[in-house]
Parts: structure tokens; sequence; C-alpha cells
């Protein structure tokens, strides 16, 4: 048996058919399993089900998938180390939903001319210029989100510029809005903006230049 | 191309999803865990994922619907 935690909330919250361990104002939702989940897109997406349920009832910070610990005891310990820290993240993702902007400007990478593949030179200037692109985009971006969200986190993807923002709920509309106006004043941008989702990506506090996350891989 | 234009929203939101669930969310080390499951095999399976989407739609609407590009 072990102990597949899933979300931490506050003690109030209703457990939506969790066990649940109450840490002072800070309560861990987890499930009794007979082992840990396999690591599977349905195992996944069971996850998520559960923490968007959960999410409706208030403030969530959503566990890692695949975060298993022994047992109560070992449970114990973990919130008694990260209440204090859990208690203020609760604070500042209450009454917030992460919204996640997809930006890409023009091909990332500059076809050859001719058809005759570039020379090294040519293909390290290729992809310094994409690269100046996409620091630019991304500085962009960030300014254009700024009014609307109360933080962002830089998420890396493939071809494309990712940010998470944490937006108060009901200011979703204002938050495509803000990137609508940054795409039209460049036609050659494309934008995607998905969510609202639990605050997966502000669990923590930013540190450092607040990159996070990990390249997808489609 | 504009927000709403974007035809392949629900497909996109399934992977956001996917890699929040396993690339966010608390973060816990230490001895008291006993394991952290072996994402990148998630991750190599996202290609079968996004194969058959419209199998697994359902999940994502459960899960909040795209933004934007949506249908």
């Amino acid at each position: 048996m072990v102990l597949v935690l899933c979300a931490v909330v506050r003690p109030e919250a209703p457990a939506e058919g969790l066990e649940r361990l109450d840490r002072g104002a800070v309560s861990v939702l987890y499930e009794s399993r007979d082992r840990a989940p396999r690591p599977e897109q349905v195992e996944v997406l069971r996850l998520g089900e559960v923490v968007q349920r959960v999410a409706r009832n208030g403030p969530v910070l959503p566990v890692r998938f695949g975060t298993v610990v022994e047992d109560l005891a070992a449970l114990e310990a973990l919130a008694r180390d990260r209440e204090v820290g859990w208690d203020h993240r609760l604070d500042v993702v209450s009454g917030h939903v992460e919204m996640v902007v997809h930006a890409a400007g023009p091909p990332s990478v500059p076809p050859s001319s001719g058809g005759s593949p570039a020379s090294g030179r040519d293909y390290l200037m290729a992809r310094a210029a994409v690269r100046r692109h996409d620091v630019e985009l991304r500085a962009g971006l960030a300014r254009a989100v700024q009014e609307v969200a109360r933080e962002t986190r830089e998420l890396r993807g493939r071809d494309e510029v990712r940010l998470a923002c944490l937006v108060p709920s009901g200011a979703e509309d204002g938050l495509r809005r803000a990137v609508q106006q940054w795409c039209d004043e460049r036609p050659d941008r494309e934008v995607l903006v998905t969510g609202p989702w639990p605050p997966f990506s502000f669990t923590e506090s930013a540190t450092g230049s607040g990159a996070e996350g990990r390249e997808v891989l489609v | 191309m504009s927000v709403e234009r974007r035809m392949v929203g629900e497909d996109v939101a399934l992977v956001d999803l996917i890699d929040r669930l396993i690339g966010g969310g608390v973060v816990l080390t230490g001895d008291v865990v006993l394991s952290v499951a072996d994402v990148d095999l998630v991750y190599l399976g996202l290609r079968l994922v996004l194969a058959p989407a419209h199998e697994v739609n359902e999940s994502v609407r459960l899960s909040g619907r795209p933004a934007a590009g949506g249908r």
C-alpha cells in the first residue's frame, strides 16, 4: 500500500472522495493504492480530473503526477516541513486560475536559399537570429499580459514561446484580449491560449529567471 | 493568425494539461518520497495521445474548455 498524493488544499475544503491529512492551515489530499500509478496517459488524465474537481471548491496546489509516499508518518513529516510554504502559495493562488499562452512568429528556422544546404556559418547566423527573435517574442508577450497576470512562468516548448499566466478568476477574457491585441500588432504572429487550469505552474514562488517546465516532445 | 482562427485548440489544450500535470505541481524531494513516476514514458506516449485526439477530447472537456482556438 502506498499513498498517492493529489493536491494541497485548505482544511475546510471538501475531500472529493479522497483521503486527507490536515496539518495546521493546509490539508493534503491523497489516495491509498496498492502501487504507484503507472506512467500512462490514462493515469495522468485521471489525476487531472481529480485536481480539476478539487479546484472547484477553493484554492489548490496540485501535486506533480506520480508523487508517492510510503505511509501516513511519511506524509505527516512532509506536511510538517512544507506547511508554511504551502500556506503562502495557497494564499497567492486563491481566486486565480492558470492560462497558458502559446506564441510563435515567423518560421523558427529560415529555409536555406536555393535549395542547397546552407554553410555552417549561415546556419549559425540563422540560429542566432532565431534566438534573438524568441527573446523578443518572449519579452513582448510578457509585457502584453503584465496588466492582467499576477505572476507568469516561462515554460519550455518546441518552436514556440509558452508562458503560464496566473490570472484572477473571471479575468480569462481580459487575458485573451490582451494577447489578441498584441497579436494584432504583428500579423506574422500566431497565438493560442489554453485554460483555465488549476495553478499547476504556480505551486512554488518564482526563483531565478522563473523558467520552469519541460519540453513537450510532440 | 488570430486566437480564434487557430483550429488545433483542443489538441494543444490536451498537451498543456498533460504537460502541466507532469511538469508542474508541487514537487517533493527527500527520503520520505517513495517514487515519482517515470514521466518520460508519458511524454513518449503523447504522440499516441494526439493521433486519436477525438477519443480523449472528452477528458479535455472535463478539465475545462480550451480557452481559445477551440471549437
